[in-house]
């Protein structure tokens, strides 16, 4: 290494930033060259002084408190936490109690959309009928005829003869229904119309909510009408009647099918 | 919770970061112009270093990070009105190095002593105060505090390159400045030829 080379990196040296090698070779240069070695302890010297003489050590106590009585007030005056300035706890808590809300929210959407389905048309299907029911004359036993009709049926002497006014075929939601109009004594003020079919092609929109003579029933009521439902291993029945009859009573003639 | 999560933060701030006090105090005195100015950059450094000690990741140089805190204090408001950047004459400073200087200008037998010896802890001062303030930051990190081209730059976010040749340029200014204040006040005498 010459002079010119290790002058070069006088401050890389000084300043602790030569590598090993480099630093060894300088080191190797100023033990031959009392002109670089010189200029190389100057510039150490003064890098040393200036250090030395510009670092005045004062008692910063005072300041030392004053920032500590600053934090102390930060604290105090809004309960600070340095930790989180901004707290994620209750956002992660408002977002999940929000999510929960509209998965609900649109399961209840769902189920009122799916509900209304499968109830709206049954209730224009009995008041489609309601009113002009006709006196039965088939010539025979009309569950028998609806029976030959659709093949359900419902339990023998469940309802008597002379309370049906007429038996037909509806077909509701794609669906066929074996539809019986009745006047019967129990309602004698109100139109009846029972519809039945298959388990498997029709289930009741909603749970049932109501038990009578041990049998679950579902039950509907709205300003068209009520309904009283139920479904067993061989038949799905809806008993239909104006608004304001009774689940009860309905619940009870229903009970017998 | 709450309390003992701040006790725990309070302490740890208390142990790693408040004890490089006098160490950014030292460093600001250097920067500022005022005590004032000194003491108000090193508490609003520490109310800051403290409001966001959870970013300060533990096991790290907590105090580059809070110089490198009080360096952007600085340049964003102590510096604010000198914006545009200082011009420096560097073509009067020759490429000599100190030694040079004294040994070939100057009428002195032993340069170190008679140099460094008469001059006054304020002399130093002052001729760092007035260094431009591009200058003066990283002379101060390296010849105060020793920090390493990499640390200054991560401090400053300046390129390393830059900080080298900021540096460079910084010492030849300061020296050309004490020695301008040697020989003013008689330390050292114009050549004699």
């Amino acid at each position: 290494m010459n002079c010119k080379q290790a002058l070069r990196l006088l401050y890389d040296v000084v300043d602790n930033e030569a590598d090993n090698t480099e630093a060894a070779e300088v080191e190797q240069h100023l033990k031959i060259c009392r002109h670089c070695k010189d200029a190389y302890d100057l510039e150490v010297l003064f890098k040393k002084v200036v250090a030395e003489k510009a670092r005045c050590q004062t008692d910063n106590s005072h300041l030392k408190n004053r920032i500590l009585s600053r934090i102390n007030a930060i604290e105090a005056s809004q309960n600070y936490n340095p930790r989180r300035s901004f707290r994620w706890f209750p956002v992660v808590v408002a977002a999940v109690v929000a999510l929960v809300l509209c998965i609900t929210a649109s399961f209840w959407v769902s189920d009122y959309y799916n509900y209304q389905s499968q109830i709206g048309p049954i209730i224009e299907a009995y008041a489609e009928h309601a009113g002009d029911n006709t006196d039965f004359d088939y010539g025979t036993d009309p569950l028998d005829y609806l029976a030959g009709l659709t093949g359900y049926r419902l339990a023998p002497d469940a309802i008597p003869v002379q309370y049906i006014r007429s038996v037909g075929v509806d077909t509701i939601m794609g669906v066929e229904f074996g539809r019986i109009d009745l006047d019967h004594p129990q309602l004698p003020d109100r139109f009846i119309t029972v519809f039945i079919t298959a388990p498997d092609k029709y289930h009741l929109p909603g749970k049932p909510s109501l038990t009578v003579g041990g049998q679950e029933m579902f039950v509907h009521t709205c300003t068209k009408c009520s309904i009283v439902g139920a479904e067993n291993q061989d038949i799905v029945f809806l008993v239909v009647a104006d608004p304001g009859s009774d689940p009860q009573k309905l619940a009870q003639l229903a009970s017998s099918f | 919770m709450a309390d003992r999560i701040n006790i725990n933060i309070r302490g740890r701030f208390e142990n790693e970061a408040l004890v490089h006090l006098d160490a950014l105090m030292r460093t600001a005195r250097r920067m500022t112009k005022s005590e004032n100015d000194a003491e108000d950059l090193v508490q609003e450094t520490m109310l800051k270093a403290y409001r966001f000690f959870d970013k300060f990741e533990e096991g790290t140089n907590c105090k580059a990070w809070l110089f490198k805190i009080m360096t952007n204090i600085f340049i964003n408001n102590y510096r604010a009105k000198s914006k545009a950047p200082q011009k420096v004459a560097m073509e009067d400073i020759n490429d000599g190095f100190l030694y040079g200087q004294l040994a070939s200008n100057y009428d002195v037998k032993d340069p170190e002593t008679e140099f460094f010896n008469k001059i006054f802890d304020d002399d130093v001062k002052s001729a760092i105060s007035e260094l431009p303030d591009d200058f003066r930051i990283v002379v101060v990190l390296s010849f105060l505090e020793g920090f390493s081209y990499q640390e200054i730059a991560d401090i400053t976010g300046l390129q390393i390159g830059t900080v080298k040749s900021r540096l460079h340029r910084g010492r030849k200014l300061l020296q050309k400045s004490l020695l301008d204040y040697a020989l003013r006040h008689g330390y050292i005498k114009e050549p004699s030829n």
